[in-house]
């Protein structure tokens, strides 16, 4: 029984240019597993600020890890299976069995297996200390020097991918066992027609992609549901029109250049022109896996780094004191509602027991209007809760004495006279306001921000006024806000918090009905770390899966430079002998393999700008406004990606010349 | 001076390493006269293909030069190698090579496109080569949907369109049924009849009864010849035999 094994071991050398790829691979996406399961129970991943949530998402990272490992190695391991029809049809022919040949597999299965593991777990330790100092780096925490082995993520690498790797051995079998010998031996090179150009699947391609892209650039950000629903639903689409155009667009694109005799009859691109028209076909679905990765690695890396680009903008929008106490008040049971007095009183009181610097606290009225050009009507909506329409605006109304008490100014207004702060991106455009309670104000624009926390991602404007009292009727809600710097903790902070409650608490009066107070303490500290947590993880997925994709995307490249490689071989022997020079052959297939490898590419970048719109959207929900910084990432990463596939691209093309050229 | 003279060729193949040596060609010399139809005949392992392969620049010699037509094709280096084989020669081989994904017309084309024609120029030139050998009607077709007969005749339209100096034929009739074939070699001969310089490379006595002379290759040395004058095809087809039938059996010839 020693001559599986010395058969398994010869049939990977001799398959090397297949097996070499796919073993450098597997242990790559091993070391990345572990490098992963290791940081998920990293001590010093726990201390940093959100390390903890930080942690857990790197657990579920794991299984999303696993699942992509699955899936590339499945297919990587179907073209090197395939590529082997002929080799198990001779050894079928020459008398083993299919059991036998099985065998041989499972000896291979497991050499794979075993040598993977092996590099993979050697360099997952080698590499997970740097990526621990990354991610530490990135979550803002402080890097401790060590060294150290995970037994769990060892022993998960062991027991995941000794799964996968038997489900692959399943499938090389089922391939196997379906295929006849006569046909293993000529499963490649069967003269056939050049496939037809199918209008009717390229036509379904473009209009899916239509479909998609109108789906996300009609995204409203004043529906939150909208954003995210509008891109789920658009990503099958987009995955399915790619497939189809690439499988029958490019069909047809190679038809209308032969039908140019200029073009095609021209020593450049007449070999290519033809190669391609037959070939597309069957490497559009490639090429659209490539493309369809490679859309992606992009939308992840940009929108991952533009949001953790903007956590700090983010924050100091948001808190512009450390610690800040909101207020919502109502009367237990409604039977009346709480006015701006009342409210200001409760803040002004609850300031009171607040030590701290750059104190400020103060009262507004909050109501959703419609309307524009300065006219608008209030709409009864809550702007917490309800849906907003295309032309609703927030509005928050304070009265001049808190913005002189605030601000120290000392200023006047007219009864007709109001001063205006635009809070969102747009703009106020008109010179007066009306609410469609026959007052007319005239309006004067200030630069104002009092506070931004639930910043409303529509239109939203401050109004300062004398009186204010005549809108409380309508408002949607009078909120209160108590706000001031102080290095505060967690325990601290809800201390603080409960000693108010208890304040108003002692305050009721028999007979009387109690205000409902709802009384939530922000901290800049708090958030920051519950953003760089997700964001940090967010990024150091997006980063890990870039490498995965990347790592498939250019093995899927070069298995097919090599599998073309061979099926071409043939034909460039007899374009030698009737004498095509080296050169030509060199410019044929620089063309071809540009425009195949280009093209992925160019569909990715128009996919990825699409989707830059929903990033954008998506941006304005979480309160980040800053598009030049979205701009500049996509750029950046575009440029760098585009270096990187080059470079792969490159590599791989060389690959493809040497084998035609018989080297 | 002949139109293709080859003398004293020798070809020694090495393995990678220097170590073993094989003789394919000890000492080779003829000549070819314009408008000729010379065919070579050998054994398997004779050295004929090793001959072809010299003549179609394809390799090079030992020792020994090849001139054709006043060209040494020693003095051509590896990179013009190529264009010199698509501007002075054309090329019938025994399985047919053409390219699959070229329907028969651009399979023909496809030497006047790599010396970079234009499309205008080229495309009636197709239509005449294919007229001259029947095969008008299958230039839209590709090489699967045609036999083999008809692809050996496209095969020899592409190596006839370029106006060649020699045609090189290696095995022309190897993979045909023997009616392809016989109308193959009419083909042939009516070609040469019209002036067109053939040496053929084959197995075949009654493919090599076809042409004016026939040399005879063995041990890598041209061992005799037979020139086929005024007899007949039958008669010639005798002698070839006779010829033959000697060399196997180890027979001097006188």
């Amino acid at each position: 029984m020693r001559l599986y094994p010395r058969l398994a071991v010869n049939s990977i050398k001799s398959n090397r240019q297949l097996y070499f790829p796919y073993i450098l691979m597997s242990s790559g996406i091993i070391a990345i597993f572990y490098i992963m399961a290791a940081l998920s129970e990293s001590e010093e991943i726990k201390a940093c600020k959100g390390g903890h949530s930080l942690v857990t998402l790197l657990g579920y990272s794991i299984y999303i890890i696993a699942f992509f490992a699955l899936l590339f190695m499945f297919f990587t391991n179907s073209f090197v299976i395939k590529r082997r029809t002929k080799e198990f049809g001779l050894y079928n022919i020459l008398g083993m069995n299919k059991k036998n040949i099985a065998g041989i597999m499972v000896w291979e299965t497991l050499i794979m297996y075993a040598s993977s593991l092996a590099a993979g777990l050697v360099m997952g330790i080698l590499f997970s200390e740097l990526a621990q100092a990354g991610l530490v780096k990135l979550a803002q925490g402080t890097n401790r020097l060590g060294f150290s082995i995970s037994l769990f993520g060892v022993k998960y690498a062991v027991l995941v991918f000794a799964g996968i790797f038997f489900l692959i051995f399943l499938n090389s079998v089922r391939v196997v066992s379906f295929s006849n010998p006569a046909q293993m031996i000529r499963a490649e090179n069967l003269g056939e027609k050049p496939p037809r150009a199918n209008y009717v699947i390229g036509i379904l391609g473009l209009v899916l992609i239509a479909a998609a892209y109108v789906l996300v650039l009609t995204i409203n950000n004043r529906d939150s549901n909208m954003v995210i629903l509008n891109f789920v639903w658009a990503v099958f689409p987009v995955i399915a029109g790619t497939y189809f155009i690439f499988i029958a667009g490019s069909v047809l694109l190679c038809k209308i250049m032969q039908k140019n005799g200029n073009y095609y009859y021209n020593k450049k691109h007449f070999v290519s022109v033809a190669n391609m028209a037959f070939r597309m076909k069957r490497s559009g679905a490639g090429l659209a896996t490539i493309a369809i990765l490679t859309t992606m690695v992009l939308i992840m890396l940009t929108s991952t780094i533009c949001f953790y680009s903007q956590i700090q903008s983010v924050l100091d929008s948001d808190f512009p004191r450390q610690n800040v106490f909101v207020g919502t008040f109502g009367i237990e049971d409604d039977s009346r509602k709480i006015t701006l007095a009342e409210a200001e009183d409760l803040a002004e009181r609850t300031s009171s027991l607040i030590d701290g610097e750059d104190l400020v606290w103060y009262s507004k009225i909050n109501f959703v209007a419609n309307g524009a050009n300065g006219e608008y009507k209030i709409t009864g909506k809550n702007e917490r809760h309800d849906a907003f329409d295309k032309n609703d605006s927030v509005f928050s109304l304070i009265p001049l004495s808190t913005y002189n008490r605030i601000t120290g100014n000392n200023i006047s207004l007219a009864d007709d006279e109001v001063l205006l702060s635009s809070l969102s991106l747009n703009k106020f455009k008109s010179d007066s306001l009306s609410f469609g309670d026959g007052r007319d104000y005239k309006v004067k624009p200030i630069e104002f921000d009092l506070y931004s926390h639930g910043r409303y991602y529509i239109d939203n404007y401050l109004v300062v006024m004398n009186d204010v009292s005549s809108y409380e009727a309508s408002a949607s809600g009078i909120t209160s806000f108590v706000m001031f710097n102080k290095d505060m903790s967690d325990k601290e902070i809800s201390a603080l918090g409960k000693k108010i409650y208890n304040e108003f608490k002692s305050d009721e009066k028999e007979g009387e009905t109690p205000y409902r107070l709802n009384f939530e303490c922000d901290s800049r500290d708090v958030m920051e770390e519950e953003f760089i947590s997700i964001y940090t993880g967010l990024i150091f997925l997006g980063i890990v899966l870039t490498i995965l994709f990347l790592a498939a995307t250019i093995l899927l490249m070069y298995y097919r430079q090599i599998s073309e490689g061979h099926e071409d071989y043939g034909k460039y022997r007899i374009l030698k002998n009737i004498g095509m020079t080296a050169k030509d052959i060199r410019t044929t297939v620089d063309s071809m393999t540009l425009i195949t490898f280009l093209s992925p590419l160019v569909a990715a970048i128009v996919h990825t700008s699409v989707a830059m719109y929903f990033v954008y959207q998506f941006m304005i929900l979480q309160g980040m406004f800053d598009i030049r910084s979205l701009f500049l990432t996509a750029a950046t990463v575009y440029l760098a990606f585009t270096v990187v596939y080059f470079i792969c691209y490159k590599l791989t093309s060389r690959s493809y010349l040497k084998i035609v050229n018989g080297i | 001076m002949s139109y293709l003279e080859v003398q004293n060729l020798k070809k020694i193949y090495t393995t990678r390493f220097g170590g073993n040596k094989v003789q394919a060609l000890t000492n080779v010399s003829f000549n070819v006269e314009q408008g000729e139809f010379v065919a070579i005949m050998g054994e398997s392992g004779s050295g004929k293909t090793t001959l072809l392969n010299l003549v179609a620049a394809l390799d090079k010699a030992t020792e020994g030069s090849i001139v054709l037509d006043g060209t040494d094709l020693a003095a051509i280096g590896d990179s013009k190698a190529a264009s010199f084989r698509r501007d002075n020669l054309g090329f019938v081989f025994q399985e047919f090579n053409l390219l699959d994904t070229f329907t028969v017309e651009d399979n023909i084309l496809l030497p006047l496109v790599l010396q970079g024609k234009k499309a205008s120029d080229i495309k009636p030139k197709a239509k005449e080569v294919a007229n001259r050998l029947g095969i008008a009607d299958l230039l839209g077709k590709y090489p699967f949907e045609i036999s083999g007969g008809q692809k050996q005749r496209a095969a020899c339209a592409r190596a006839l369109i370029t106006d060649p100096k020699i045609i090189l034929a290696d095995e022309p009739t190897g993979a045909l049924d023997s009616r392809s074939s016989d109308e193959l070699l009419n083909q042939f001969a009516s070609i040469n009849a019209q002036g067109q310089t053939i040496l053929m490379v084959t197995h075949s006595v009654k493919a090599a009864s076809r042409a004016s002379r026939v040399l005879f290759i063995k041990d890598g040395v041209i061992f005799h010849q037979l020139y086929k004058g005024e007899s007949s095809d039958t008669a010639f087809y005798q002698k070839i035999s006779d010829t033959l039938t000697m060399l196997t059996t180890g027979g001097d010839i006188a």
